[in-house]
């Protein structure tokens, strides 16, 4: 009972029961969705889109349109969170469209961290590369492995943001990732790590 | 030689590695732009509708509703003019004038005739 789930702790409330409570005015809804679901999408939209200050730009409308859309909420039909991964990827793709033309190699370069631990570094590191590999992905394969492997969510949920089948989904994620190989294939030496 | 297993258990230290990435984390800052988002979109969603003006008073509510002061005058300068009217030409139509109707032991019939406007006054003292 989402109410009931909310009297004893409204961290432990689900997602769906949190949007009703916000779309009648709880305030604490609003602060505990925002903490929730935030860093979510803000980690999608940026590996997407390879950009923070766009990603937070694509943030904040996505979360902006939750809001609006909470009195309107119609439970059971969708998960809160597959509603805003889609939103997200749509918003995401109409920049990553008006961005074509642009050049690959214009993508961020790794800025200068302070971080003195080796292995911090070399974390950094890793994770610039596969930010690089990624954006070398055709849209979909790379929402698709992002969805999986990074975000962690299961091939039905994907199936379900990604408006495909599940097969669809298994197909385009093996892609990815043998795209993703052959994308850091080359920088073997520089990232520190051996076949 | 490079196996599909050896692939996924090196990709997966890359997507260790941007599961912990710093960079896709939000920023305190758009937490809180997003947090007056939501304060913002739930103030309009539920707030009453804005009362355009001051309350009206019991005598503004009247004139409203007769139509605004421009009605309100012309109503008030017709009512004074019949007042006048009636006073000026009470001494055509009654004898003695409006004495006749306020004087004690005065009956008076005012009768209409048939085929006419004009009227009959009969006065019978008592």
């Amino acid at each position: 009972m989402p109410y009931d789930a909310r009297d004893d702790d409204p961290e432990a409330a689900p997602d769906e029961a949190l949007l009703v409570l916000y779309a009648n005015g709880d305030a604490d809804a609003a602060r505990v969705l925002t903490l929730r679901l935030t860093p979510q999408v803000f980690g999608h939209a940026y590996r997407l889109l390879s950009d923070r200050a766009e990603a937070e730009d694509v943030t904040q409308e996505a979360m902006l349109r939750l809001w609006k859309q909470a009195p309107d909420w119609r439970q059971g039909e969708a998960k809160v969170t597959t509603w805003l991964y889609r939103v997200t990827a749509n918003l995401c793709t109409d920049r990553l469209r008006r961005r074509r033309g642009q050049a690959l190699d214009s993508v961020a370069e790794p800025e200068d961290e302070t971080a003195s631990a080796a292995d911090q570094i070399q974390a950094r590191t890793r994770a610039e590369a596969l930010q690089a590999a990624l954006a070398t992905l055709p849209d979909r394969q790379r929402e698709a492995v992002i969805l999986r492997h990074i975000e962690g969510l299961g091939n039905p949920e994907i199936a379900g943001i990604m408006g495909i089948g599940v097969e669809a989904v298994e197909s385009l994620v093996a892609r990815g990732k043998r795209g993703l190989t052959a994308a850091l294939q080359g920088r073997k030496d520089e990232l520190g790590y051996t076949e | 030689m490079t196996g599909k297993h050896d692939d996924t258990d090196v990709l997966e230290t890359f997507f260790d590695a941007a599961r912990a990435d710093p960079s896709a984390t939000p920023s305190e800052a758009l937490l809180q732009r997003i947090m007056a988002d939501a304060a913002a979109e739930q103030f309009a969603a539920t707030a009453p509708a804005p009362v355009r003006g001051k309350r009206k008073g019991p005598i503004a509510a009247l004139v409203a509703a007769l139509g605004g002061w421009q009605p309100v005058g012309g109503l008030a300068v017709a009512t004074l003019a019949g007042v006048w009217i009636g006073f000026g030409l009470s001494s055509t139509y009654l004898p003695d004038g409006l004495d006749s109707l306020t004087s004690a032991g005065t009956e008076v019939y005012l009768s209409e005739l048939s085929g006419g406007f004009d009227l009959t006054l009969e006065t019978e003292e008592g």
